[in-house]
C-alpha cells in the first residue's frame, strides 16, 4: 500500500432529507508512507468521515480518495476486502466492533472466516493481545463487558492481527490514563519504526498528538484549516479559535517565554525537564 | 456502502403523524393488528396498505427509510411466495399474505420513526390503565411491549453495525455474492440476536434511569393532546374494522 490522496472530497449525510448535513467540504491532502499523521479537531469537524473514507466504508459525494491502487470515488471498488485488510480501522466506539461471545472469537473472527493460513492461530492471537498490553486471561471474557480502555485495546488487537500497513485510530486516547497513553505511545512508535506502518490518528487529544505526530491536520467545521509539522500547535490563538486545547507542554513553554525565559519546545515531559534545567538554571 | 442512515430509530421532525397522541397511536396499532389478522379479502388489505402509504407520506420521514425496511425483508417475501406456490394456493392468497406482512412491518416502522420510546411507553401504559382490574405492574409491561415493538428496528440497526464492523475487517457483506452473504449471515446472526437483546436491555435500563420507574405510575409526563387528526385517523381505523366485521359476517 502506498500513498493516500484526498482530492476535493465532499461528503454529505442524509442527502435530500430534512436532516441533511455536510460532514466534509472540499477536503484535499496527501499522505506519505511510514509516518504518523494526526487529524485534530473538535466534535463534528469531520474526522471520523476521513477514517470511514480511507476504509471505504462510505463513498464521497464528490471528489475521490486514492488509497494505494484503490480509488474510492463512488464507483464500485474491486477487491475492496483487500483494501480493508491493509487499512486497520479502530472505531470511535470500540463496542461497535464487537459481535462475538468472547475476546478470542472476536480477534480470530476474520482468520476463521478466511481460513487464514497461519500455523499457530492461537499463538498469533496471544501475540496480538500482548502487543496491546493485555494478557491471556482476557481471551475468555465477553468483549461487551470489558471496560472502555480494555475494549479499545481488544479492538486494536482485532485490527493488528491482519498486519495492516495503515492503522487508523479514531479517538483512541479518550478515556486512557497516563500509563495507558505511555504504552500506546510506545506501541505506535514500535509500529512505525520497526514494522514501517502508516498511522492515522483522529483525535482531540492535542498533547498526545503533539508528542507523536510527524504531520498534523487541523480540522474545523468540515474543513482542513491548517496543516504542518507539530509547530502548528504552538499557535495558541488558532487552537482556541477552533475549540482545541493547547498541548500542556506548549502552554508551559509559552508561559515561560512570556516570563522572559528562552526555552525550546520539547515533545515530551522528560526532555522538557532536562531543557528547563539546562536553559533556565 | 455503509452510509449513516439508521433504520427504525426515532426520526425527530415535526409532522402530522409525529404530533398524534401516543395513546391513540397505540390503540390504532392494535386495531391494525386485528385488521391484518382477520381481513380476508384483497380489497380490504389493499385499502389498509394504501392507508399506510398515506401515513408514510404524512410522516415526512424520507421514504428511503421505509424502503430500507422493505428491502431488508425481501427474502422473507420471496419465501412466502415459494411457500404459497408449494401449497398450490392462488395468486390472490399469496398477494394477501405478502400485503399483510408489508403492512405490519411498515406500520411498525411508522410507529418507530414517529414515536419516541418515552411516548411509546406512556401510550401503552395509559391505554392499559382503564382495564387494569388486578393492579398489575403496568409500567413494567409497557416497557416489555415497547421493547418487543422496537425489537425488529433495533435488530436492523445492530445488523447494520455488525456488517460495518465485519466490513472494516475485510468481510464485506454488501459487496459479495449471494452464497458468501449467506455464509456471513449464518456466522453472525446468532451474535446479532444476542447483541439486539443486550442493547434492548440497555435501552430499558437507560429509560429507568432517565424517566421511568417500572413499578410506579408516572404523573409528570406531558404528551400531545388528542386533536382533530387523532379523531380522523382513529375513525379511519374503526371504519376498516367495520369493513372486516362485515366481511366476516359478524355485522
Amino acid at each position: 500500500m502506498e500513498k493516500i490522496e484526498f482530492n476535493n472530497v465532499t461528503f454529505i449525510i442524509n442527502k435530500g432529507t430534512t436532516l441533511e448535513k455536510t460532514i466534509l467540504n472540499d477536503v484535499s491532502f496527501k499522505m506519505e508512507d511510514n509516518k504518523i499523521y494526526s487529524f485534530l479537531g473538535s466534535s463534528n469537524s469531520g474526522k471520523t468521515a476521513i477514517g470511514d473514507l480511507i476504509n471505504a466504508l462510505i463513498i464521497p459525494d464528490s471528489g475521490s480518495v486514492k488509497i494505494g491502487e484503490f480509488i474510492n470515488d463512488g464507483r464500485r471498488i474491486k477487491n475492496v476486502n483487500k483494501l480493508r485488510f491493509d487499512t486497520g480501522y479502530v472505531f470511535k466506539n470500540p463496542y461497535d466492533m464487537f459481535f462475538n461471545k468472547t475476546v478470542k472469537q472476536e480477534i480470530a473472527f476474520g482468520m476463521k472466516y478466511f481460513n487464514y493460513k497461519v500455523k499457530k492461530k492461537s499463538l498469533r492471537i496471544n501475540d496480538a493481545l500482548k502487543l496491546v498490553g493485555l494478557d491471556e486471561s482476557y481471551l475468555k471474557l465477553n468483549p461487551l463487558r470489558l471496560t472502555l480502555v480494555d475494549a479499545k485495546k481488544v479492538a486494536l488487537a482485532c485490527t493488528l492481527i491482519y498486519n495492516p500497513s495503515i492503522i487508523i485510530l479514531d479517538e483512541f486516547t479518550n478515556g486512557l490514563d497516563y500509563n495507558d497513553k505511555a504504552e500506546l505511545l510506545r506501541l505506535l512508535k514500535l509500529l512505525k519504526n520497526k514494522y514501517k506502518k502508516t498511522i492515522i490518528l483522529l483525535s482531540k487529544d492535542t498533547s498526545f498528538c503533539y508528542e507523536i505526530s510527524d504531520y498534523i491536520y487541523l480540522m474545523h467545521l468540515t474543513k482542513i484549516v491548517g496543516e504542518g509539522t507539530r509547530e502548528i500547535l504552538h499557535d495558541e490563538e488558532k487552537l482556541k479559535e477552533i475549540g482545541l486545547e493547547v498541548p500542556k507542554i506548549v502552554s508551559f513553554v509559552n508561559e515561560c517565554k512570556k516570563a522572559g525565559h528562552d526555552i525550546d519546545y520539547y515533545t515530551n515531559i522528560h526532555d522538557l525537564i532536562k531543557g528547563v534545567y539546562r536553559d533556565v538554571f | 456502502m455503509y452510509s449513516r442512515n439508521s433504520f427504525g430509530s426515532y426520526y425527530p421532525i415535526d409532522s402530522i403523524i409525529h404530533r398524534l397522541n401516543p395513546i391513540l397511536k397505540i390503540f390504532n396499532f392494535i386495531l391494525t393488528i386485528g385488521i391484518i389478522i382477520f381481513a380476508k379479502s384483497l380489497e380490504v388489505n389493499l385499502f389498509l396498505l394504501l392507508f399506510i402509504l398515506l401515513m408514510i407520506m404524512l410522516s415526512h420521514v424520507p421514504s428511503k427509510y421505509y424502503l430500507n425496511t422493505f428491502w431488508s425483508m425481501r427474502y422473507i417475501y420471496i419465501l412466502i411466495a415459494f411457500i404459497c406456490a408449494f401449497f398450490s394456493t392462488t395468486l390472490t392468497t399469496c398477494m394477501i399474505y405478502i400485503i399483510k406482512l408489508i403492512s405490519l412491518v411498515e406500520y411498525i416502522g411508522i410507529l418507530a420513526f414517529t414515536t419516541s420510546p418515552s411516548e411509546n411507553i406512556y401510550g401503552i401504559e395509559r391505554l392499559l390503565q382503564p382495564i387494569n382490574f388486578f393492579f398489575l405492574p403496568l409500567p413494567k409491561y409497557a416497557f416489555k411491549i415497547n421493547s418487543i415493538l422496537r425489537y425488529y428496528p433495533l435488530f436492523l440497526s445492530v445488523e447494520y453495525k455488525t456488517f460495518k464492523a465485519c466490513a472494516s475487517r475485510g468481510i464485506d457483506y454488501y459487496n459479495t455474492n449471494i452464497l458468501k452473504r449467506i455464509s456471513i449471515f449464518t456466522k453472525v446472526q446468532s451474535n446479532i440476536r444476542r447483541l439486539t437483546s443486550f442493547k434492548n436491555g440497555q435501552i430499558m435500563f437507560a429509560s429507568v434511569l432517565r424517566l421511568f420507574h417500572d413499578r410506579r405510575k408516572r404523573s409528570n409526563y406531558r404528551s400531545n393532546k388528542i386533536g382533530l387528526y387523532d379523531i380522523f385517523f382513529t375513525l379511519f381505523h374503526l371504519a376498516l374494522v367495520y369493513a372486516v366485521l362485515i366481511e366476516r359476517g359478524i355485522l
